[in-house]
């Protein structure tokens, strides 16, 4: 069952009298319980569509239906981790992750209990006092996730949240975040990323959409049918990077 | 003892002002955020008001406060408290304006994606986000209001002139008295009170403001206690409650209320303006001052454009001490609120009479420099300090330094606040040429050509009055509209720092 419908996207930025057009025709659907990859040149409208997605954005034509619903604007089950972190600078850490759960209504107790929960989980204890301009891109990164998932989503969509980190810290978060996903304790169902790594998509998406530079449209869509873990020195990994690859290249060359 | 009574009068007055102004801004700059349309209306009033030269206007407003209350203490004490707020709204509500049309992207995208309703937002977005300008343009808020003092204590109402108890009415006794201990003594009060307010209230709060800053780096300031009391004070007195009501009034896209205050209050204006008019138009007319009008505006407009560039040019070296510098501009800050807050005109008078006609072109450049120059240096330094540190540390890697250093980033950089700062020093010069240009100092008269004088010599006839002040005005906002305002805008989107 498709969880979020996006049917004919186009958007059109006009701005003093210029306009550019960044999705042109974009189709496609998250499946409950599914974790979908968006990859493609940089500059392409990868963000625009989650930003859509979030509610951020709303002067799209065509349709994002949730559960069959219009996507409401915003909607409390969706959440998202921002390409460019994106914390408040007067607040700190767990303020940060505190204030979207005040936001909901949670109860200060619960909130407190919440905040340092996935703080700790994103290996940032011991900065729960300090302020953004204290922490370095990966650390504001996780600051990022953490409060992302803190809401609980049902959807949550990532731009890019692992770009940031070092080899290890990314693989460790990686693996927390397919756990949670995985757990199906959460009512988190649906993962919407995006990356510039393509090893990263095999290694996490059951399915991955290659979109084209700017205006986006689909190019072509992969699916990643194995087991987990996985591991990036099979054959049948391999594979399908290559084939990946290709589809990017194809992109790249604007066919 | 005389001086202690007439302190606690003058500065309560103040601030009362002052907190009307702050509760004025915040309204007004939200509200001007609301839609496009609202925005060109709103922002054009406001560039009026802030162009009106104040000293001119006072007598027009007095008599309004004197005639609803029938002359009594209470009309005078409001009539006092509107003239002050006439000094300081202005500038906070263009910087809470300002503020929130350049908010970071993010904040918004943040409250939008995680689903904060629209108080929530105010609360715990917009309001933290205005601090630093609001905290910074009290300063020069706090400093207007000291340096009209004595205009706004010393009212003339017909021919007859009501004191009001208070540093500007005692320091003026005591010059007339010729006691000229009891003026230093004054002065003396007004820069200890300031000091105090400094030392105890503002610099506090202009470090720990920088914690709300987007782009800042390094390691955050600590929480002082003054904040702590007055956070304390302002949940006491529910005024957080009070300022997200204020401010939803005037966020609220189409709110009713406030589309009707705002049309209510455009009503009685245009009524006002349209009365105003209809007796300007009737004869007979003034033709003597008329005439002369014309040239004095083209005087005085030199001297005034002289105190600009000179007020800019002065604050330059400070500004670039204070770059990415919290400390220096802390300092900057605290000794412009000090020495901006000194009633420079009291000197002035007894400086003339010292140097004689000859020198008084002269001096009245000097005096108008005290009611511009701490514009420029507030709103420049206010720039300077929160430059981003990556243009200062990109500029230090690629060995970008001297000539090329000021030219290519840190002007241009700099050039939206230095922009506000040279228009605000403009109308403040405006402003202080209408003391300028004739003095009385005992019984000799001193006088130069230019509007000033035009506008004493119009005195006695109030349409002349009126006309005089009017096209003052409307080369004022004129100036403002061709000049300024275009050029703020160009500037503000080619050097936007704000990624
Ligand atoms: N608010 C906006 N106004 C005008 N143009 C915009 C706006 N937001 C994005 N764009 C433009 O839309 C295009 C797509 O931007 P987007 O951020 O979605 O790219 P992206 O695919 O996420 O790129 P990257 O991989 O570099 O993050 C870019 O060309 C950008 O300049
Ligand atoms: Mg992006």
């Amino acid at each position: 069952m498709a969880l979020l419908d996006i049917k004919n996207l186009n958007l059109t930025f006009r701005e003093n009298g210029k306009e550019l057009t960044v999705l042109e025709n974009i189709n496609f659907s998250l499946n409950e319980g599914e974790f979908l990859c968006l990859v493609g040149p940089s500059g392409s409208g990868k963000s625009t569509i989650l930003r859509i997605v979030s509610g951020i954005l709303n002067q799209y034509t065509g349709e994002v239906l949730y559960k069959d619903q219009p996507n409401p604007q915003p909607n409390p089950n969706v959440s998202m981790v921002f390409q460019s972190f994106a914390l408040i600078p007067w607040l700190t850490v767990q303020e940060n992750i505190e204030l979207v759960l005040e936001a909901r209504g949670i109860n200060p107790r619960q909130r407190v209990r919440t905040a340092l929960k996935y703080i700790d989980m994103v290996g940032l204890d011991s900065f729960e006092d300090a302020y953004p301009r204290e922490l370095s891109g990966g650390m504001k990164q996780r600051v990022g996730i953490a409060r992302a998932l803190a809401v609980e989503p049902e959807i949550l969509l990532m731009d890019e949240p692992f770009s940031a980190l070092d080899v290890l810290t990314a693989a460790d978060l990686r693996e927390q975040v397919v756990n949670l996903w995985q757990e199906k304790k959460l009512p988190l169902k649906s993962v919407l990323m995006v990356t510039h790594n393509m090893e990263e998509a095999v290694f996490l998406a059951d399915r991955i959409i290659v979109l084209s530079a700017r205006p986006a449209h689909i190019m072509g869509e992969v699916s990643v049918d194995l087991p987990r873990p996985r591991d990036s020195r099979d054959k049948a990994f391999e594979d399908i990077l290559d084939k990946v690859y290709s589809m990017i290249l194809s992109s790249r060359l604007g066919k | 003892m005389q001086l202690i009574s007439a302190a606690c009068w003058s500065t309560y007055r103040i601030f009362v002002a002052y907190i009307l102004s702050l509760a004025f801004g915040i309204f007004y700059g939200v509200s001007a955020n609301v839609s496009p349309k609202r925005e060109k209306f709103m922002i054009a009033l406001l560039d009026v008001l802030q162009s009106v030269p104040i000293l001119g206007f006072f007598p027009v407003a007095i008599a309004f406060f004197a005639a609803v209350f029938q002359g009594q203490r209470i009309g005078l004490e409001l009539a006092a408290i509107f003239l002050i707020f006439t000094s300081q709204a202005w500038n906070i509500a263009f910087g809470v304006y300002e503020t929130i049309k350049t908010l970071p992207r993010e904040f918004g995208e943040v409250s939008k994606a995680f689903n904060f309703g629209p108080d929530f937002t105010v609360r715990r977005v917009y309001l933290p986000a205005m601090i630093p300008t609001i905290v910074f343009n009290s300063g020069v808020s706090m400093a207007n209001g000291w340096y009209f003092l004595m205009a706004s204590e010393i009212i003339s109402l017909g021919n007859k002139q009501v004191k009001l108890p208070g540093l500007g009415s005692t320091m003026m006794s005591y010059l007339a008295q010729g006691n000229i201990w009891g003026v230093i003594a004054s002065i003396g009060t007004i820069v200890l009170i300031n000091a105090l307010l400094q030392i105890f209230i503002f610099r506090p709060l202009v470090r720990w403001s920088e914690l709300f800053q987007y782009n800042a780096t390094g390691s955050a300031p600590e929480w002082p206690t003054v904040v702590d009391v007055l956070s304390g004070l302002g949940r006491a007195l529910r005024i957080d409650t009070f300022l997200v009501s204020l401010v939803s009034l005037g966020n609220r896209a189409y709110g009713k209320v406030a589309k009707y205050v705002i049309y209510g209050i455009g009503t009685i204006v245009a009524a006002a303006v349209g009365y105003l008019l209809y007796w300007l138009f009737t004869p007979p007319y003034p033709w003597d001052i008329l005439v002369q009008i014309p040239t004095a505006l083209t005087v005085t407009a030199m001297r005034v454009i002289a105190a600009v560039v000179i007020s800019v040019l002065l604050a330059l070296p400070f500004v670039i001490r204070s770059v990415r510098n919290v400390q220096t501009a802390q300092n900057i800050y605290s000794l412009a609120s000090i020495l901006g807050s000194i009633p420079a005109v009291i000197f002035y008078p007894p400086i003339v009479a010292l140097g004689g006609r000859s020198y008084m072109e002269l001096l009245s450049i000097l005096l108008l420099l005290t009611g511009s120059f701490w514009y420029a240096l507030f709103n420049m330094s206010k720039g300077a300090m929160l430059l981003p540190g990556v243009l200062t540390e990109m500029s230090q890697v690629f060995n970008i330094k001297g000539w090329l250093y000021y030219k290519n980033v840190l002007i241009p950089a700099i050039l939206p606040p230095l922009i506000t700062g040279a228009l605000t020093a403009w109308g403040g010069a405006w402003n202080a040429s209408i003391v300028a240009e004739h003095v009385q100092f005992g019984d000799q008269v001193y006088s130069i050509p230019g509007i000033g004088s035009l506008l004493t010599e119009a005195t006695s006839n109030t349409k002349a009055l009126v006309l005089t002040v009017l096209c003052m005005t409307v080369l004022i906002v004129l100036v403002n509209m061709l000049f300024w305002r275009p050029w703020y805008s160009r500037s503000a989107e080619k050097y936007n720092i704000t990624e």
